[in-house]
């Protein structure tokens, strides 16, 4: 396998609160192969978003800090680099989309001002050469009028063109990798799906890789090519979409595949994992997962397990498969 | 009766009782109290505390400097100031809480029909509120006060009336939001008048951006009061007002430095005191804050 | 185009509140105890006198007829006769004005000019000393009795330090320097004269500040309070992770957003700064306006007032016109 493009070793980051310190991430391991569309998933509060920021240091430090771990970009370890750098980076080589396209452009100036500024700094053209640019970029997410869009500003726009214009301005510099925190969340669903064909077809083409985060299992499955799970600031499966789909390892994973209710078939009780998502600011100590856990045994409450590969490109972090597949009283 | 009166309101009490224990906490909320509570004591017990009688003229102990014997020295007619300046006290509250009884209570009924009413009222009584608005506050008192007369009672009027836009405002921005809301449509098929709506569902719902309101304005008012006497335009010899004792102090300045420096202090540490008082409110009682 | 169109629609608005203004002073000037047409005659004037005064002023048609002869002759420019001097009032405003104007505008300037990057600072350094420093002296700031202060300043700085002169727009040994704008600062650079250039900056330095301090406190605060609200939106996050350089997120990005409702509320504290002149005027012996209507009072010269009153709002609402427009320019979307 090809030497992934970004590589999270046990990323852990904390946040402090009123409350108390709030453990959002607790080493967390990810790797993005070039040209991969990586899903996230997990459900509201798991920390993908944390992650997502972490990996441009866009966390806010006080109150947050990454207490932990390496996040190595081609080798490079951002968290370790200095700020000229780390801007090199930010819109250029690793872009980011965001969840709320009604909030996420400055209202005061023009999506041509706004989408210029980025690639004027970045790729160091003129400003009419820019806006060549933008056009180009906007007719490649099927903005009609791209021309005319330029001078629009971000309230004259629907969402769904707003999300695009986004889509536009963070491939603009042709990054490596795209981080896109539930994109299509804030909008319809017909809007949905128009904008996340967009999205796929142009990174297909332009062969970037993606870290797609969703709590939305059926877009995920759709769309990515590798997908992580996540549960209380740790991933505990990730594996290729289809393999994890067929066959999921992990009780949470399972879980939350058994809980969408079918199409077809016979009408059944919903089946919901018991319990509720643990408070991260003191979280059960072992395997986050095992108050919930229907098959918890001996080690689960007191040993964190760690991500362990399982099958080709199949890693699950449950002591049901440490040592290498194994089962209970194994 | 008083447990009939607590069942009934109970959740009022209770919103109450936690607003308090909220200021207690807030670091400014507490100063503010403090200063206010000063200075209403000063007023209140001015004729116990006072070491002199503030009228009492004694021409051998004109412009004496601070001393053991008078702490703030004395004025021309050989006053003592401290004692003016406690009596005084009682003027600039007194004032305060006119200004803030007038312009509150015209001020809100009026802003509270005019929401509440809407339409050709509504437009008309926020045109006039937007006129009464267009003059610079100072200006429109000066000339008020200077129409009705230089009389303290005549400021206080003028001061009020400048301030009634405010009220009106506020409590017509929380009429028209509450008219909307179901209980006033209950009411209403319940045979309500509006009179009655007005004052029963509609008022108390803005009582707290109106206490907020009101306790900024008292420190406004006291201000530009002291603005106008020092004019000229409001209390009037011998009267002990602050702002009327700076204006004369002002002819003594540069020989007699405390004579203008200790009342204009007051009506400073006054102001200051409702003045961070009512941020303290107003930042306790914003919704989002109350969980 | 959409921005004029506001534009016309915001000017047509304020003529109905011009009229307003004109109503309420005119009322204001019938509940002044006393005859006028006796004040502007005179103790000795015959009975039949005071009476043809009376009615040649008008004094005796309805009030409603009083009210259209008044708007006529303001239209004309007609404010009536100062007591005092029995020049046009007019006049007299008019030749008060410029002193008025610089001190303003001189106030203004600084303002914007320390209480902006005050305010941006403080709210970028949130809870640390700058900061608190900013906030209490935006409190004293708003509390402060314009007319102390001016006097605590004529204390230290001209009684106790000698730094400072106390009073007036020159000194006595000097001439003003012929009339350009009859702003001094401008006309004694116009007439290439350093020394008095100096001379008169020395002399607007503590009216000026004394002038600023309670519109600074508001402009610094509303600015730190609006950076606050506007550095932890989304749009702020984007800028960052593409890329931008800090300086440029917060300037460019952030500031314009936040002088939104900088720039609406400053609009309307500007009537302090109108208000405070005349405190400001009278402490220092300014001959503005402010110090012109503090002089009337004593006499009790109404029309001097009242032409005084009315001036100065009209030109308060003017500027509220031209804040308004400056706030639809700086957000895209109230013009829609």
């Amino acid at each position: 396998m090809a030497a992934p493009l970004l590589e999270i070793k046990r990323l852990s980051v904390q946040f402090f609160t009123h409350q108390g310190v709030v453990r959002a991430l607790e080493e967390v391991d990810l790797a993005i192969a070039p040209g991969e569309i990586m899903g996230l998933v997990g459900e509201t509060g798991c920390g993908k978003s944390v992650m997502a920021r972490s990996i441009l240091r866009l966390i806010p430090q006080p109150p947050g800090k990454i207490s932990n771990g390496q996040i190595l970009f081609k080798g490079e370890d951002i968290l370790k680099v200095r700020s000229r750098r780390l801007r090199e980076i930010r819109g250029n080589d690793i872009s980011m989309v965001f969840q709320e396209p009604m909030s996420s452009l400055n209202p005061v100036f023009t999506v041509g001002n706004q989408m210029e500024e980025v690639i004027i700094l970045h790729q160091g053209v003129d400003r009419r050469k820019a806006q060549g640019i933008a056009v180009g970029m906007l007719q490649q997410v099927n903005m009609p009028d791209a021309e005319q869009v330029l001078s629009k500003y971000p309230h004259e726009l629907s969402g769904g063109m707003r999300q695009r214009v986004m889509i536009a301005m963070e491939l603009s510099c042709r990054p490596d990798l795209l981080i896109a925190d539930e994109p299509t969340t804030a909008l319809d669903v017909t809007v949905q799906a128009q904008v996340l064909t967009i999205l796929v077809d142009l990174v297909k083409r332009l062969g970037t890789s993606v870290l797609f985060i969703s709590h939305d299992l059926g877009v995920i499955a759709q769309l990515c090519d590798r997908v992580s799970v996540m549960y209380a600031g740790r991933i505990v499966e990730t594996a290729p979409a289809t393999r994890l789909f067929a066959a999921p390892r992990h009780p949470y994973t399972r879980g939350l595949l058994q809980a969408i209710p079918p199409l077809e078939g016979e009408r059944e009780l919903l089946q919901v994992i018991p319990g509720i998502v643990p408070h991260l600011v003191d979280p059960p100590a072992g395997c986050r997962f095992h108050p919930r856990c229907a098959e918890r045994f001996g080690p689960c409450d007191s040993i964190m397990p760690r991500l362990g590969e399982v099958d080709a490109g199949h890693a699950v972090a449950c002591h049901l498969y440490a040592d290498g597949g194994g089962g209970k009283g194994s | 009766m008083w447990s009939r009166f607590r069942r009934e309101h109970q959740w009022q009490i209770r919103e109450l009782l936690f607003t308090v224990k909220l200021l207690s906490r807030n670091a400014s909320a507490v100063a503010g109290c403090l200063i206010i509570a000063a200075m209403v004591f000063l007023a209140v017990f001015a004729s116990v505390l006072s070491p002199y009688d503030p009228i009492r003229i004694s021409l051998a102990e004109r412009l004496r400097p601070p001393s053991a014997v008078h702490l703030f020295g004395t004025d021309e007619l050989g006053r003592d100031i401290l004692s003016r300046i406690m009596y005084g006290a009682r003027i600039s509250l007194r004032i305060g809480m006119l200004v803030v009884l007038i312009a509150g209570g015209l001020g809100a009924l009026t802003g509270a029909i005019s929401g509440y009413v809407g339409q050709r009222l509504d437009n008309l009584i926020m045109r006039v509120m937007d006129v009464i608005l267009s003059f610079p506050p100072l200006v429109l008192a000066l000339a008020l006060a200077a129409a009705l007369g230089p009389d303290l009672n005549n400021a206080i009027l003028a001061v009020a009336f400048v301030m009634i836009p405010k009220f009106a405002r506020l409590v017509r921005g929380e009429a028209l939001a509450v008219k909307e809301r179901q209980f006033i449509s209950a009411a209403r098929a319940a045979g309500a008048k509006s009179l009655w709506i007005i004052l029963h569902h509609i008022l108390p719902n803005c009582l707290a951006s109106v206490i907020v309101l009101a306790t900024l304005v008292l420190g406004e008012a006291i201000l530009i009061a002291a603005s106008l006497s020092f004019i000229g335009l409001g209390a009037q010899p011998p009267t002990p007002e602050w702002g009327a004792m700076v204006s004369v102090g002002r002819k003594f300045l540069m020989d007699q430095w405390w004579y203008a420096t200790f009342p204009g202090l007051f009506i400073l540490t006054t102001v200051i005191g409702f003045n961070i008082l009512g941020d303290a409110l107003r930042d306790i009682l914003d919704p989002r804050i109350r969980r | 185009m959409r921005l004029l169109n506001y534009v016309l629609k915001r000017l047509l608005y304020s003529v109905p509140v011009l009229i307003g203004v004109t109503l309420l002073v005119f009322i204001i000037s019938h509940a002044i105890p006393g005859d006028p047409a006796r004040m502007m005659a005179g103790q000795k004037a015959s009975r039949e006198a005071v009476q043809n005064l009376r009615h040649s002023m008008g004094l005796d048609r309805p009030l409603p007829e009083q009210y259209l002869r008044y708007f006529v002759g303001l239209v004309q420019g007609d404010l009536g006769k100062s007591i005092r001097n029995q020049r046009p009032v007019l006049d007299d405003l008019r030749d008060f004005f410029p002193a008025t104007f610089e001190l303003t505008m001189v106030s203004m300037l600084f303002c914007i000019a320390v209480g902006l990057p005050l305010g941006v600072i403080s709210a970028l350094r949130r809870n640390r000393p700058i900061d608190h420093t900013t906030r209490v002296f935006s409190v004293v700031g708003v509390s402060m009795p314009v007319f102390w202060l001016g006097l605590m300043l004529l204390l230290l700085f001209y009684r106790d330090l000698g730094w400072l002169p106390g009073s007036g727009r020159l000194d006595v040994g000097l001439s003003p320097p012929p009339h350009v704008t009859g702003m001094y600062l401008v006309d004694t650079l116009v007439e290439g004269s350093e020394e008095k250039f100096v001379n008169c900056l020395l002399h607007i330095l503590l009216p000026a500040f004394c002038l600023s301090y309670v519109y600074l406190a508001i402009i610094t605060r509303i600015v730190r309070s609006a950076m606050i609200s506007v550095m932890g939106l989304d749009y702020i996050t984007t800028a960052r992770a593409n890329g931008i350089r800090e300086a440029v997120v917060v300037l460019k990005h952030g500031l314009k957003n936040a002088m939104i409702p900088t720039v609406t509320i400053t609009g309307l504290s500007i009537g302090e700064l109108l208000g405070g002149a005349i405190l400001t005027e009278t402490i220092f012996d300014w001959p503005g306006m402010g110090k012109y209507v503090v002089d009337s009072v004593n006499f009790l010269d109404f029309p001097a007032i009242m032409g005084f009153t009315l001036v100065v709002s009209l030109i308060y609402v003017l500027l509220n016109l031209a804040v308004d427009v400056l706030y639809a320019f700086l957000d895209p979307q109230i013009r829609y």
